[in-house]
């Protein structure tokens, strides 16, 4: 993030304040979606696509696989629309639950695992999307922001959240590579998230 | 499975990091523990964030792909009634659109300055105190509760974002894929006026990201933006016919 050097300071001293709303505004085009309106749903799709697929390919590692699951994401959630539940979260963080669902059943059912494995071992690659200037700006923001925030879990906790989150190892699983008891991925998975939490500022 | 138990798994269950049994022994636990719910309501607003840190955008093929699948897919009853579009809608088909306000405000303002200064901070010749100014004017811009962002085509083969707040009487432009300014010569902004009457916004400058923005203050009421190329110290009145974005 060489380019955030310069404004490294004034945005380290607005600590982790502003955050995003929970409302994300999804629902009314959900809504309309859900009775068969297509260019609603072409909305929730420009809005959750981005994250969507970024989410899954960082679980699969792999753009056209990725790619493929994002469609399929997208038309269990054109299917389901109307079953959406805003007593249990928002809309993004239900069409997130679909992707990383699936982007991690793929991933359980595939024989590449050991493939996997060693390209997770890789550094995160550096992307620029090619979004308009404001995505752009929300997302250099977003991820400059989890970075930090990655950045203050111990080791153990980061380990458990990449393991799990990003890679799609289950706790066990984790825990095997990681050499530890489970009950220590356990707990340190949960403090991750809470101090993730915390620190992104998340409150429901 | 004991409550305890199941209560230490909601992170696990939020991750997709459980066992089969243990998810359903957890799903189970959900519908009677209030706190658990709330937690993994909280944990997955935070996953969110982790996913939209990742976020890129699938090539066009999908949406072409999801929507024609869409056509020939039946949905699932809808459990309550749609209510009427209620006028917020955004049409997407129109070349340019409203988009939501920035939900970061002050902090969006470190990133916009990011974008639009990249890392040419000290090439550019700006001084420290010609970035602070125009950093807080950025800020102040976002933090505006009526600002809004503009985005859309700019002549041939450009990309152009506004972000416009009536209540600062500001503008901010940032332009993507114009060609290099010639030596000698900058691109200047222009507000157009209902009238077409058109007064300078000042001139556009260039980032080493190959964006070019401007910021700028007496926005008024335009209708749009014209962009032209001008002699380096600018011009009273655009020389030839600007390239005009619609406010």
């Amino acid at each position: 993030m060489d380019r955030l050097r310069g404004v490294r300071a004034t945005a380290d001293g607005g600590a982790e304040r502003g955050t995003a709303p929970p409302e994300d505004g999804l629902a009314a085009p959900l809504r309309q979606a859900a009775v068969g309106d297509l260019a609603a749903f072409e909305r929730v799709y420009r809005e959750l696509s981005g994250p969507v697929f970024g989410v899954v390919r960082r679980v699969l590692l792999d753009v056209a696989q990725a790619e493929e699951v994002t469609q399929e994401v997208f038309l269990e959630v054109w299917r389901q629309c109307a079953r959406f539940d805003a007593e249990r979260g928002s809309v993004r963080s239900w069409v997130l639950v679909i992707a990383h669902r699936r982007a991690v059943d793929r991933v359980r059912s595939e024989e590449a695992a050991a493939a996997r494995v060693s390209a997770a071992s890789r550094l995160e690659p550096e992307r620029t999307p090619a979004d308009g200037v404001s995505e752009q700006v929300e997302h250099r923001l977003e991820r400059e922001k989890v970075r930090r925030c990655l950045r203050r879990l111990t080791e153990l906790q980061r380990d458990a959240v990449r393991l799990t989150y990003y890679t799609g190892y289950t706790q066990r699983e984790a825990a095997d590579l990681l050499d530890v008891p489970l009950t220590t991925v356990k707990g340190r998975l949960r403090d991750g998230l809470i101090r993730l939490r915390d620190c992104l500022g998340v409150s429901v | 499975m004991s409550e305890n138990c199941a209560h230490g798994l909601i992170a696990g269950y939020a991750v997709d990091g459980l066992d089969p049994d243990e998810a359903v022994a957890t799903e189970r636990h959900l519908d009677e523990c209030e706190d658990c719910r709330r937690d993994l309501v909280e944990f997955r607003e935070t996953l969110v964030r982790l996913a939209y840190a990742e976020s890129d955008r699938p090539s066009e093929a999908v949406w072409t792909r999801v929507r024609a699948a869409a056509e020939r897919t039946r949905q699932e009853a809808p459990l309550v009634e749609a209510p009427e579009p209620d006028g917020t809608v955004i049409d997407l088909s129109s070349a340019t659109r409203w988009r939501r306000r920035l939900p970061w405000l002050l902090t969006a303002a470190c990133a916009l300055v990011a974008v639009v200064l990249g890392a040419g901070l000290v090439s550019m010749e700006r001084s420290m105190d010609d970035m602070r100014q125009e950093s807080s004017q950025i800020e102040a811009l976002l933090a505006a509760p009526d600002t809004s962002v503009h985005e859309g085509p700019l002549g041939e083969g450009a990309r152009a974002t506004a972000y416009t707040s009536y209540e600062m009487d500001a503008l901010m432009f940032v332009v993507e894929g114009l060609p290099h300014a010639p030596e000698g010569m900058a691109y200047q902004m222009w507000y157009v006026d209902p009238d077409d009457d058109m007064r300078s916004a000042g001139m556009l400058t260039p980032t080493e990201e190959g964006l070019h923005s401007g910021m700028s203050k007496d926005m008024g009421s335009p209708v749009q933006v014209g962009v032209s190329l001008e002699p380096e110290g600018g011009m009273p009145e655009p020389s030839g016919q600007p390239m005009k974005f619609d406010l």
